[in-house]
């Protein structure tokens, strides 16, 4: 999906992370030539893919508790409640859902021990004995059930209402137990039960219901962290959860203070003030990599920078016009000089670490190389606008940018040179944020849009069906380039509805592969996740794009 | 007509004024593109049926002047709304946001006239003198100077090398508050104390040429006291109306100071409530920018009279 802020760009609940070794910026770009991403792998004894190293510049751990930590926010998350925080950091520490990732990005038991889909629609969930609420009292299936109902509550309004359209009911199965039943096949409701399952405690929320959310009726969670204050304006303090399930975490007093201007955050980094920040500015990776006692981590993030073309209306209806345009994109000097290094040249719009899980080295590597790539070659443009409709160039297009995706401009700016040797003219502009979502979603005059995607599961189908299914190629959904054709619909549909996990990937493998022969989506590049982190701390054990859910948990004093 | 008389006319102009920007604030908001329901999705994927339950939750599908007359006859009985964002009421997340711009915008001000209102009488005193030059060549560069660029440096000078002052954020208890108000403070006043400085030198100089100042140096009366008495007073009318148009100006919400220094108030507010598109939040700005801006001209006013006779005479007939 489309995010609307640098706030968002590191916060939402699925957020997708990894600090990983430098050597996987190498690794990466082995796979670009054609290696599987894991040949580089950080050398980890296990054989973990490098993907979910820690990197090679966090130190180890040491044990002792850290009296308190700061992290500084780029604005505020609006209401303390887990379905419609506007941002997750904080409130992934003080709620959990049913199921949770392993850092592989695999489900793994949360406050449900174990789980089974009984059918095709009906899914049976047990939950951990002994759960309890941070204010001591149990977690009741009754509190699990009306906690998943406030999805599709419409005095809630919950976003993420969006994973539950296929949803039917869900009832109490057992003692501790529930089952989900849907109402038609979705083989992607597990990973549902991993995002939007989070539990909070029903008699609050009842008694609460005018005002849940606002820093005096806070719903009451079962994550490792509780709030002792909060202020939607300037932050928080959490405390540990002395009824937490899992293991206690080493941060006693979790502190969170909005810091918007991304300057005094740098210097807030720098003079000690805050521990931490997730709101990196990539277009100031260069400065920000020279705060003396702070590590920055760059893991690629999931995330893709993307341009779009609309195949159903002129101009860009000419594959050659997309493929010439293609070709001009200097996507490496994209990743050294607007990431600074720290982004990877993007070949589709799916970064190949998605379908690590699914495919073994070699299926990976033989996809990621049928995808076409699109090397910068000003000769082959030419070659490829010859044989459009336009042979001579002589267009304009015109080209909104989102303005706090403040590298866009770049991005653009090089595009804009490369395009005038083919007589083309872009132009671009800036557009505040809620403008610019407003005039993508009216899904009106599309043309040529950049614009970047960011996955909320592990699996392809969150890339595919957002940008290439035909049901989403109207206004309020992501199909900005109205991609669609017979073959790709049937491709959609084993994604959508085949029970066999392994026929649906293929199928989401083959669409991206699809979308990038027709040069409908170009990926740009795969942009990193950062994290910036003072050197007195460490992130502890594997730590993936998968487990930003625990973030707080794993950290811990770095070894001097 | 009487002083009472004088204050209720001037209240009931400002309640139309109020009235007035907030049916403009309303218009544009209404007709700039974007809807909050994109924040509060956060950009996620969404069903128009998901859309369709988060608008009618917050009336957005309700015609123009429906939603404007609902606000305005919800305002008058002192009830603004509640935030999109937050839930919060919106009169609680003024209250909470205007102690730290109400202190900033103060210890700005004192800082201002402190410092502005002796500078510019010793440059009108000196005057063409190098005295006088550097004076003015100060005022030049402090009201050149942009304000986030002073901040930034007063940050890493003060915040980050020598470690004097906190970085961000509001502090706590009225020594932590004072302590985080001392570099936001110096930011804002640096600008403002060129402009009051500006504003006195002119006013002195004006002053200084009047007969009765030549007549009272005739009567051999001391430097000192023609200063004290006739300039400082006499000149002091300009100085009070721009301090005032300057402290209106920071109530309303001191922008770039409040974010380059994290203090959450309400230039802060208002730049997270545009950005987000929080109709009930910046509605209840605008009320509290209108009445801000009619107290303080109101104070302004009634301050001139006490000092000015004339103008008294003029108000009450």
């Amino acid at each position: 999906m489309t995010r609307t802020a640098t706030r968002s760009t590191r916060s939402t609940r699925t957020r997708l992370f990894r600090c990983l070794v430098p050597l996987l910026a190498v690794a990466l770009a082995g796979a670009c030539a054609g290696k599987s991403p894991s040949d580089d792998g950080g050398g980890d004894a296990d054989g973990a893919s490098s993907g979910n190293e820690l990197s090679a510049d966090f130190p180890a751990a040491a044990d002792g508790d850290i009296s308190s930590f700061t992290v500084g926010m780029a604005a505020g998350q609006g209401r303390y409640d887990p379905l419609l925080a506007t941002t997750s950091v904080i409130v992934v520490n003080s709620y959990d859902c049913l199921l949770t990732w392993n850092d592989k990005g695999e489900l793994v038991p949360g406050l449900a021990e174990s789980w089974e889909q009984t059918s095709d629609t009906t899914y049976v969930y047990q939950l951990r004995e002994g759960l309890k609420f941070w204010d001591g009292s149990p977690v009741t299936v009754d509190d699990v059930i009306f906690s998943m109902k406030r999805n599709v509550d419409p005095a809630v309004a919950s976003p993420y209402g969006v994973y539950y359209t296929a949803f039917q009911d869900v009832t109490s199965t057992g003692p501790n137990e529930i089952t989900v039943t849907l109402s038609r096949p979705d083989p992607y409701w597990r990973y549902a039960s991993a995002i939007a399952t989070t539990v909070i405690q029903q008699q609050f929320a009842v008694e609460h219901a005018e005002d849940l959310g606002t820093p005096g009726a806070i719903p009451i969670g079962t994550g490792p962290y509780l709030p002792s204050e909060y202020s939607p304006a300037t932050g928080a303090t959490l405390v540990r959860n002395e009824h937490y399930w899992g293991e206690q975490p080493a941060i006693e007093s979790l502190e969170f203070s909005v810091v918007p201007d991304p300057e005094s955050r740098r210097l807030a980094l720098e003079s000690g003030a805050i521990d931490a920040t997730w709101d990196v500015p990539l277009e100031q990776a260069r400065l920000w990599d020279q705060i003396p006692n702070v590590r920055i981590g760059y893991g690629p993030g999931g995330n893709t920078k993307i341009f779009s073309f609309d195949v159903t209306s002129p101009p860009f209806d000419d594959v050659h016009l997309r493929r010439a345009i293609a070709y001009a994109i200097d996507r490496e000097g994209i990743a050294n000089s607007v990431f600074n290094g720290h982004a990877e040249p993007a070949r589709g719009v799916v970064p190949p670490e998605i379908f690590e899980i699914f495919f073994d080295e070699q299926q990976l590597a033989d996809w990621y190389d049928s995808v076409p790539a699109y090397e910068f070659d000003m000769e082959k443009a030419k070659e490829e606008l010859a044989q459009s409709a336009y042979p001579d160039g002589g267009l304009t297009i015109e080209l909104p940018f989102q303005a706090s995706q403040t590298v866009d401009q770049d991005i653009l700016a090089t595009l804009q040179q490369n395009l005038r040797e083919l007589n083309i003219e872009l132009t671009y502009q800036s557009m505040p944020d809620t403008q610019y979502f407003a005039e993508l979603y009216r899904h009106e005059n599309l043309g040529m849009q950049l614009f970047y995607f960011g996955p909320t599961y592990p699996d392809p189908f969150t890339y595919t069906f957002y940008m290439m299914a035909e049901s989403q190629a109207v206004p309020n959904a992501f199909n900005f380039a109205n991609f669609h054709s017979d073959a790709s619909e049937e491709l959609m549909a084993v994604q959508e509805t085949d029970p066999d996990l392994q026929a649906r990937v293929e199928a989401g493998a083959e669409l991206v592969r699809m979308a990038a022969d027709d040069a409908a989506y170009v990926g740009i590049a795969f942009l990193p996740f950062p994290v910036a982190l003072n050197r007195e701390f460490t992130i502890d054990g594997d730590f993936s794009i998968w487990t930003f859910a625990n973030w707080a948990s794993r950290i811990r004093i770095a070894e001097s | 007509m009487s002083i009472a008389w004088y204050i209720l006319r001037r209240l009931g102009v400002g309640l139309l004024l109020l009235v007035i920007a907030s049916f403009f604030v309303f218009c544009l908001l209404y007709i700039s593109p974007g809807s909050p329901e994109q924040v509060l999705l956060g950009g996620r994927p969404s069903t128009p049926e998901i859309i369709g339950t988060i608008r009618a939750k917050y009336n957005l599908d309700d015609p123009f002047l429906v939603q404007y007359g609902q606000w305005l006859l919800d305002a008058f009985r002192l009830d603004f709304g509640e935030s999109i964002v937050t839930d919060q009421p919106v009169t609680t997340v003024l209250t909470d946001r205007a102690g730290p711009t109400l202190a900033l915008a103060l210890a700005g001000l004192v800082l201002t006239i402190v410092i502005a209102v002796p500078a510019g009488m010793y440059a009108a005193a000196k005057r063409n003198t190098s005295g006088d030059r550097m004076v003015s060549m100060l005022t030049l560069l402090g009201s050149s100077a942009p304000t986030f660029a002073v901040g930034v440096l007063l940050l890493y000078v003060f915040g980050v090398s020598l470690e004097w002052f906190p970085v961000f954020g509001n502090g706590t208890g009225f020594t932590g508050q004072l302590h985080h108000l001392v570099l936001p403070a110096i930011a804002l006043a640096v600008t403002q104390i060129a402009y009051v400085t500006r504003q006195t030198r002119a006013a002195a100089l004006r002053v200084y040429e009047q007969d009765y100042v030549t007549f009272a140096r005739s009567r051999g009366l001391g430097r000192s006291l023609i200063w004290r008495r006739y300039a400082l007073l006499n000149s002091s009318l300009p100085i009070v109306t721009a301090t005032g148009l300057l402290l209106a100006y920071t109530l309303g919400g001191a922008v770039l100071v409040e974010v380059t220094f994290s203090r959450e108030g309400v230039g802060s507010l208002m730049l997270q409530a545009v950005q987000s598109k929080d109709i009930p939040v910046v509605q209840g700005l605008v009320a509290f920018a209108a009445i801000t801006v009619t107290l303080v001209n109101l104070g302004v006013d009634l301050v001139n009279l006490a000092i000015d006779p004339r103008l008294r005479k003029e108000v009450t007939g």
